[in-house]
């Protein structure tokens, strides 16, 4: 039975009733996480008048943080993270009352980076907070996230890598440090009382809409009905087999130095994967094959046994960590149907044609913005005396003259300049 | 695929054993031993009592200080071994404590703990990254370390005093290299003929220390200079400019930095020693241009109608070769997280200097440049065949073969990790304090 991680202090309750806490929310990616993420930015003006504070002035500043602690490297981002973690903590140590700080790659801190994270919210009461998805499903959604940042591995080769066991490799290691639920809630966890450790399961396929939202508002204390969740615009939604396929043929053609990072994230992660792939439901979705199910079922077993044993508060039901059948049978995106993918290929070129042709509108329309605004310099230039236009000449000459150079500067020391 | 059964866990015994024993091996590397983790096991014996612990103050480093960590403080310890005034064991024993502390930063595989000595498999119930033998750690791992730390200790040097002063391009510094240290010499030599070298980093080096053992003076005034531009193939151009690039900060893979070359279908401007030959043209004239490619010290001697005999150059003479440039790199993609974006050419220029200063170099290191790899070689030989066509339709003297330009560099397509890794652990030990700077004389090292 889940109980709430906090009650929330309002203006005029007495503080001493109400420690100072910090809600962290770790993970795990692909678990509903940048829709928390959304509609508490979203709300955070409204949260914080009811004394819950999301301390982000922009939407991926947890990001940045996160970025910061780990020393990541993000195709650039990072160069925005730095000193990031440490003003993020400030203000949650300012805050007196309950704080929310939420980012899924912080599954991946290790124990060093872990203990300097707690440690810089120095007397705050911290909740941990992890969300949890079943293996089969977070095992299709975590390789389409690699694609999404140009790997280019295949779908067998990345099954392979990951039920090594001795996740040597750098794809296994990545997706074990943020989807093993007991040894991120280890390291994360290993200071904290376990009342103080909140495990919420994202519900299987079927379920309501809302409940997941119920389950973290629960967490926050908060009613779930008093908040608007409909304007969550960041949506991250899954890519069927073929889109996913020509997703990967795109990553080998423009890696390796041929596109710019900052141009892959908007012209392919963007625009092609979130706004045109991700809407195309009626080809087929990314499941796992029934061997790594089986595999996937045996691992929730040992998972589910070992958070009961350490008596973690669950919100929601540690069943739901057990993969459900599949509802349809197993599509092999190593070896996708060519019509599919010459479906969505024709579909992808169609849209960033269309692109290019704003882009190429909008370059028009900036181009005679700048032709108007040389012509109206121009003008003034011509209408300014003679005075003026000599001195502009003499500026101008002095560049390739010593003698009329040392003339300027006797001139402007004459002048006070 | 392997299931999850396999043995049961550990005993409270045999942990407390384990950990006693991580204890001890981490005491004796501090100390600056450098036995290997199975083998100090094996030499620990068998049941050590209850108080075997270390005595003296609780220990500095984290609980769990994991493979990487320990690993490479052993590695920094038997580097240390190898100069001649050997580690100052105090400031070793700060340092190992800061690597211990230190979490590993960026990307690669989770931090994982020692493996048992008895049994080197994870048992059924183990959670998290499988134990590993440290001496078996890639070494990607240990750069990966050992790059924070590297960045750390820049960091504590403390912020550039004065607004940063940005470095020269490669080529402009050779061009202002020509008259560095010569001004009184130019002055007292104004009319005797004088050379100044520019051109492809490590063979303009070659051409200037065999002038300098020739006779001519080297800088001097406009009006007597001859400029020798000195070719080399295209991918030693580019690798001057990748490493030009990573002294004003830039974290670019050599690959990536190639790959964007050709993917444009142009050299970066740097390279470009045909603009370069051609700005010198217009200051000097045509007919004092010369074009140097691919010409032995003593051909080169003999063209330009030199009496003496040249001397050979110095490796200190020469450009940081290509795994010592792959240190900055790296530092560079950490510091970006650490520092002003304005600060990164000072610092990457502090790192130069200490990497510039450390015997890194044995002789079997390979002291060539980087070679393109191999998917981009056509477009390498063509921008090559380009260079060389309006070299020679310029028509300035041509020493040598321009048909070098097009040629492919004789070096590995991609800095070696290991050179990379030693050069690293030199940058460690120098910048904290654990072995003297200066040119220490090492086996086979430089002066």
């Amino acid at each position: 039975m889940s109980r709430s991680a906090t009650q929330v202090h309002r203006p005029g309750d007495e503080a001493d009733a109400f420690p100072r806490r910090l809600l962290l929310h770790v993970g795990t990616p692909k678990s509903g996480t940048s829709f928390l993420q959304d509609v508490l930015f979203s709300n955070r003006e409204a949260l914080a008048a009811h004394g819950l504070l999301y301390p982000a002035d922009r939407f991926d500043e947890h990001f940045l943080a996160a970025l910061d602690l780990m020393e990541l490297p993000w195709g650039g981002l990072e160069e925005q993270a730095v000193g990031v973690w440490d003003r993020v903590a400030e203000r949650v140590r300012a805050w007196p009352g309950t704080s929310v700080v939420s980012h899924e790659i912080l599954a991946r801190a290790s124990a060093p980076q872990v203990r300097r994270a707690l440690s810089s919210f120095g007397e705050t009461e911290v909740h941990l907070v992890l969300s949890a998805r079943d293996l089969a499903r977070q095992i299709p959604a975590e390789w389409q996230e690699n694609l999404k940042h140009r790997r280019t591995l295949g779908y067998a080769d990345f099954l392979d890598r990951i039920t090594d066991r001795s996740r040597a490799d750098d794809v296994a290691s990545w997706f074990w440090a943020v989807q093993d639920v007991p040894d991120i809630l280890q390291r994360w966890g290993a200071t904290l009382p376990a009342g103080h450790v909140h495990v919420v399961t994202v519900p299987q396929p079927g379920a309501s809409p809302t409940l997941l939202w119920e389950r973290f508002a629960g967490v926050l204390g908060l009613d779930p009905l008093a908040w608007d969740t409909t304007q969550v615009s960041r949506a991250n939604p899954s890519l069927g087999v073929p889109e996913t396929s020509f997703l990967r043929m795109v990553n080998r053609e423009v890696n390796g130095g041929v596109l710019a990072g900052r141009h892959y994230r908007e012209f392919v992660r963007e625009v092609l994967a979130h706004r045109t792939l991700s809407q195309r439901t009626g080809s087929p979705r990314l499941g796992v094959p029934e061997d790594v199910r089986a595999w996937t079922a045996e691992l929730a077993e040992s998972g589910i046994a070992t958070l009961k044993e350490r008596g973690y508060d669950v919100v929601g039901d540690l069943d739901e960590l057990r993969p459900a059948p599949p509802d349809q049978p197993f599509t092999d995106p190593d070896r996708p149907d060519p019509g599919d993918v010459l479906d969505v290929a024709v579909q992808s070129t169609v849209t960033l044609i269309c692109q290019a042709a704003a882009l190429r509108d909008r370059t028009d329309a900036l181009g005679a913005e700048l032709r108007g605004a040389i012509a109206e310099r121009d003008q003034a230039r011509r209408e300014a005396g003679l005075w003026t236009r000599f001195k502009r000449r003499v500026v101008a000459a002095s560049a390739d003259s010593a003698v009329l150079r040392v003339a300027l500067a006797g001139y402007r020391r004459l002048r006070g300049r | 695929m392997t299931s999850t059964a396999g043995r049961a866990g550990h005993t409270d015994a045999e942990r407390a054993r384990y950990e006693s024993t991580a204890d001890a091996w981490a005491d004796h590397l501090r100390s600056g031993g450098t036995t290997p983790w199975l083998p100090f096991c094996s030499r620990r014996g068998p049941e050590p009592g209850a108080d075997d612990r270390p005595a003296g103050p609780s220990r500095p480093w984290p609980a769990e200080p994991r493979a990487v960590q320990l690993e490479l403080v052993r590695r920094l310890a038997l580097r240390a071994r190898q100069s001649r005034a050997g580690p100052a064991p105090a400031a070793f024993t700060a340092l190992a404590d800061q690597v211990l502390s230190r979490p590993t930063p960026g990307r690669g595989s989770a931090d994982r703990p020692l493996a048992w000595p008895e049994d080197p498999s994870a048992p059924a119930d183990h959670r998290g990254a499988p134990p590993v033998d440290p001496s078996t750690l890639p070494a990607g791992e240990l750069l990966r370390l050992s790059t924070g730390v590297v960045a750390d200790l820049l960091v504590a040097l403390g912020p550039p005093v004065g607004p940063p002063v940005a470095p020269r391009s490669a080529l402009g510094r050779l061009a202002g290299s020509a008259l560095a240290g010569s001004g009184l010499r130019a002055w007292r030599r104004r009319r005797r003929p004088s050379y100044r070298v520019l051109g492809s980093t490590a063979a303009a080096a070659t051409v200037r220390a065999a002038l300098a053992g020739a006779g001519p003076p080297l800088g001097g005034g406009l009006r007597d200079a001859r400029v020798l531009v000195v070719v080399d193939s295209v991918d030693a151009l580019l690798a001057d400019a990748w490493a030009s690039r990573v002294r004003h900060g830039s974290r670019t893979r050599w690959r990536t930095f190639v790959g964007a070359c050709a993917a444009r279908g142009t050299l970066p401007s740097s390279a470009g020693v045909d603009d370069l030959a051609a700005a010198w043209a217009a200051r000097v004239g045509p007919d004092r241009v010369h074009v140097v490619a691919g010409r032995t010290p003593e051909e080169l001697a003999a063209a330009l109608g030199l009496g003496a005999t040249p001397t050979a150059p110095r490796d200190a003479d020469g450009p940081l070769p290509p795994y010592a440039v792959d240190v900055v790199r790296r530092a560079n993609a950490v510091l970006r997280l650490r520092v002003p974006r304005e600060s990164r050419p000072w610092y990457a220029g502090r790192l130069t200097e200490v990497l510039g200063d450390v015997p890194a170099w044995a002789p079997s290191s390979p002291r060539g440049g980087l070679r393109v790899p191999d998917r981009h070689r056509h477009w390498a030989a063509t921008a090559g065949h380009r260079l060389a066509r309006r070299l020679a339709d310029a028509g300035y003297p041509v020493h040598g073969d321009l048909g070098v330009l097009s040629r492919q560099g004789g070096g590995p397509p991609g800095p070696p990790s290991r050179q990379t890794l030693e050069a690293m652990l030199d940058a460690v030990l120098v910048l904290g304090g654990a072995v003297p700077p200066g040119r220490p004389l090492a086996q086979g090292g430089r002066r």
